[in-house]
């Protein structure tokens, strides 16, 4: 059963324009008719009205725009006006108002009804969308003002209003017939009788200088951003607050290359300046934030950033602070990724210890050949001097004894000093030779003794004397003593001390095992090894050179080095071309 | 019966001592040590008299042990002795002996020479 006693928007708009409509005619009689009156009474009377007809003119007039007014009230609370109606309509103080407001906001009303399939709007819309203030008006007519595209989303947002009492509120373009291009906001409600939808209703807004100010800021922007991404570096404001939260509220897209991150990710990431820092930096840029902070001091940090992917970054910022009332600091700056630079003066600083190291090396070797001569001359007299005291006390047993025991000693020197030979050597003439393995470690071994005694290492060799090689003996002492010289290093202060080397003989070669107490090598170690300048000694201590220059020689000699795996120790195995004793006879 | 021949060895060194020792372990009624502790007088010397082998120390004041052997006589058998670690010789000399010296090794070629004189 249809209620009589609702009434619906329609029938309200209806009633409303009816009843100002014949009000209005009323009045206008009316007003016609005090016009008439006045005339008559003077032309009757006087050339003047009384004051007592004026006073009550002049109230008849109040009332009636009084009346006219309240009338227009009520139809405006309604807000919709028939664009016909609106025509006809006298301009009265209040739809002159209404008009001024719609025209300066440039809104206009509008209405389609379901049922009678009737658009009606404001003059604002004809306005707005450039339209002959007399054209008719339908919905067929309004759509096909849009361009397709507009034409069919429009269509869709009113469907979707009809059924499922979707609101919109959206922005679309417009061209009118005169030509002019335009941005119009839209917005559409659903009207209900009896609960079911019977109407749409909404505003049509001229945004376009909004709209075309967004599409100048957004240009800017982009412009911005595009003149600031070939910026060497990021450029970014920062802001903290006075509590210390903070945040970057601009990047530019150098920021997502040097974070290694999207714009999302970045935009989701509030604390990322600080969280991407390397931890050992972390305190250092702390501090610097907060000097900056308190006094207002220009920002200056170098440190290290550590990214997603685990990639070590070096970066230099710099900012300028502005305080703003709520005691919150901004911060306008740059930041630049000085990776390249850093590592560059980074292996600067490992060359020059390097090249300080050789250049030890070089003196080393000129001072050994100088301390050659200077001890064996001694040693010589020494040994002269025995060979005498021997041959005029031959018959005296316990003298011979010590003499024999005394020239092991010389012996032991002599044989020290010509191990230094290896390492004086300035020339680079190869001179492969058949050698004793077992020979070629012990004599690495004495070398190095003074080192192995010093830090008390136990050092165990098990080889046997038939294994012979073929290779430059200086070389491959060089390699050895090279070997055994890390492992001291390795486990020098541990607590376990000890070096095993093993030789062994596997298919046709000959294998050289060095292993000693170290808890083995990082997985990262394990690749790097053997490339020049790697060194996980201190700065000075190590060249880093040791087994690039090894595996060199061990290449070269047929051979192969390598860093064991499976045993829980650290071992180095060398494996070179066998060379069995016999052959070792036969040809030489 | 035929007298044994002397044996006339040439030693040079600028350190004296190894020279006394020297001539205390290898001469005898057979061997005669000439010392000379500069490179100057044992040219000098070489010259006047007729040394059988020579023994030539490598670092000498006045000039290097190849240089002295270039001036010597080229009949006179040379060794070379050195305390040097490396020596690259401008001098082909017979052998080249390292300091401290082994004392057979010095007396097996002594006695070589005079086996050999005393044979001619």
């Amino acid at each position: 059963m249809k209620n009589k006693n609702v009434f619906t928007r329609e029938d309200v708009l209806e009633i409303v324009s009816r009843i100002r409509h014949d009000v209005n005619n009323e009045l206008s009689k009316i007003s016609g008719q005090i016009e008439l009156l006045k005339l008559a009474s003077l032309e009757s009377g006087g050339n003047q009205l009384s004051s007592d007809q004026q006073k009550y003119f002049e109230l008849l007039k109040r009332s009636i725009k009084k009346t006219s007014e309240h009338l227009e009230l009520t139809s405006t609370s309604v807000n919709i006006t028939s664009g016909k109606n609106l025509q006809n309509s006298k301009p009265t103080f209040l739809n002159l108002l209404n008009d001024q407001i719609q025209r300066v906001s440039k809104v206009g009303g509008w209405r389609f009804d379901f049922s009678s399939k009737q658009l009606v709007w404001t003059e604002q819309m004809y306005t707005i969308q450039e339209l002959d203030l007399n054209s008719t008006v339908t919905m067929e007519i309004w759509l096909d003002l849009f361009n397709m595209k507009v034409r069919a989303a429009l269509v869709n947002l009113f469907d979707e209003a009809a059924r499922n009492e979707k609101s919109w509120d959206v922005e679309i373009p417009y061209i009118s017939a005169q030509g002019s291009k335009k941005w119009l906001r839209l917005i559409g409600n659903i009207e209900k009788l009896n609960n079911k939808p019977c109407a749409l209703y909404g505003t049509l807004q001229d945004v376009s200088e909004k709209r075309f100010a967004q599409i100048e800021l957004n240009r800017k922007r982009k412009l911005m951003d595009r003149i600031l991404s070939q910026s060497p570096g990021m450029v970014y404001q920062y802001k903290m607050m006075a509590n210390g939260e903070a945040h970057f509220t601009y990047v530019s897209s150098k920021a997502y290359e040097i974070y290694e991150m999207t714009e999302l990710d970045f935009k989701a990431k509030p604390t990322l300046m600080l969280d991407s820092v390397h931890s050992e930096d972390k305190t250092d840029l702390l501090k610097a934030v907060e000097d900056s902070f308190i006094n207002l001091t220009k920002f200056q940090w170098t440190g290290r950033l550590q990214n997603p992917s685990g990639k070590i970054k070096w970066i230099k910022a710099s900012a300028a602070p502005h305080k703003n009332r709520d005691g919150s600091v901004i911060w306008d700056g740059v930041l630049l990724d000085i990776t390249e630079e850093k590592n560059v003066e980074l292996q600067l600083e490992k060359e020059k210890a390097l090249r300080v190291q050789s250049s030890k090396l070089a003196v080393l070797g000129e001072m050994s050949a100088g301390v050659a001569h200077e001890i064996n001359n001694p040693l010589a007299i020494i040994k002269g001097t025995l060979d005498l005291i021997k041959s005029e006390n031959e018959q005296s047993f316990g003298l011979i004894k010590r003499v024999a025991v005394m020239n092991n000693s010389v012996d032991r020197i002599s044989k020290i000093i010509s191990g230094l030979k290896k390492f004086s050597r300035s020339t680079s003439v190869k001179t492969v030779v058949n050698c004793q393995l077992a020979n070629l470690i012990t004599e690495a071994l004495q070398l190095l003794n003074h080192r192995i005694g010093k830090y008390d290492i136990k050092v165990k060799l098990d080889c046997s004397t038939d294994f012979y090689l073929q290779c430059d003996e200086v070389e491959m002492q060089q390699v050895i003593v090279n070997l055994i010289n890390n492992s001291i290093d390795a486990i020098k202060y541990l607590n376990e001390k000890w070096i095993n080397i093993i030789c062994l003989i596997r298919k046709e070669y000959v294998v050289i095992q060095v292993i000693d107490a170290g808890p083995g090598l990082a997985p990262t170690a394990q690749e790097k090894v053997f490339q020049p300048f790697f060194t996980s000694k201190r700065v000075g201590e190590g060249t880093g050179l040791g087994l690039s220059v090894s595996r060199g020689i061990i290449n070269e000699h047929g051979g192969r080095i390598r860093l064991m795996s499976g045993i829980k120790n650290t071992g180095f195995e060398i494996s070179l071309p066998m060379r069995s004793e016999y052959e070792a006879k036969k040809s030489s | 019966m035929k007298l044994k021949k002397v044996l006339d060895v040439l030693y040079v060194d600028d350190e004296k001592e190894l020279g006394d020792i020297f001539k205390d372990l290898y001469s005898n009624e057979f061997v005669k040590v000439h010392f000379f502790d500069n490179s100057k007088t044992a040219i000098e010397q070489s010259k006047k008299n007729d040394f059988d082998i020579a023994f030539l120390d490598y670092r000498l004041p006045e000039m290097l042990g190849d240089e002295v052997a270039q001036q010597l006589p080229t009949s006179l058998p040379k060794y070379l002795i050195t305390g040097e670690l490396e020596v690259v010789s401008k001098y082909d000399f017979i052998d080249v002996i390292s300091k401290p010296t082994d004392f057979n090794i010095i007396k097996n070629i002594i006695q070589k020479y005079l086996d050999k004189k005393n044979a001619s």
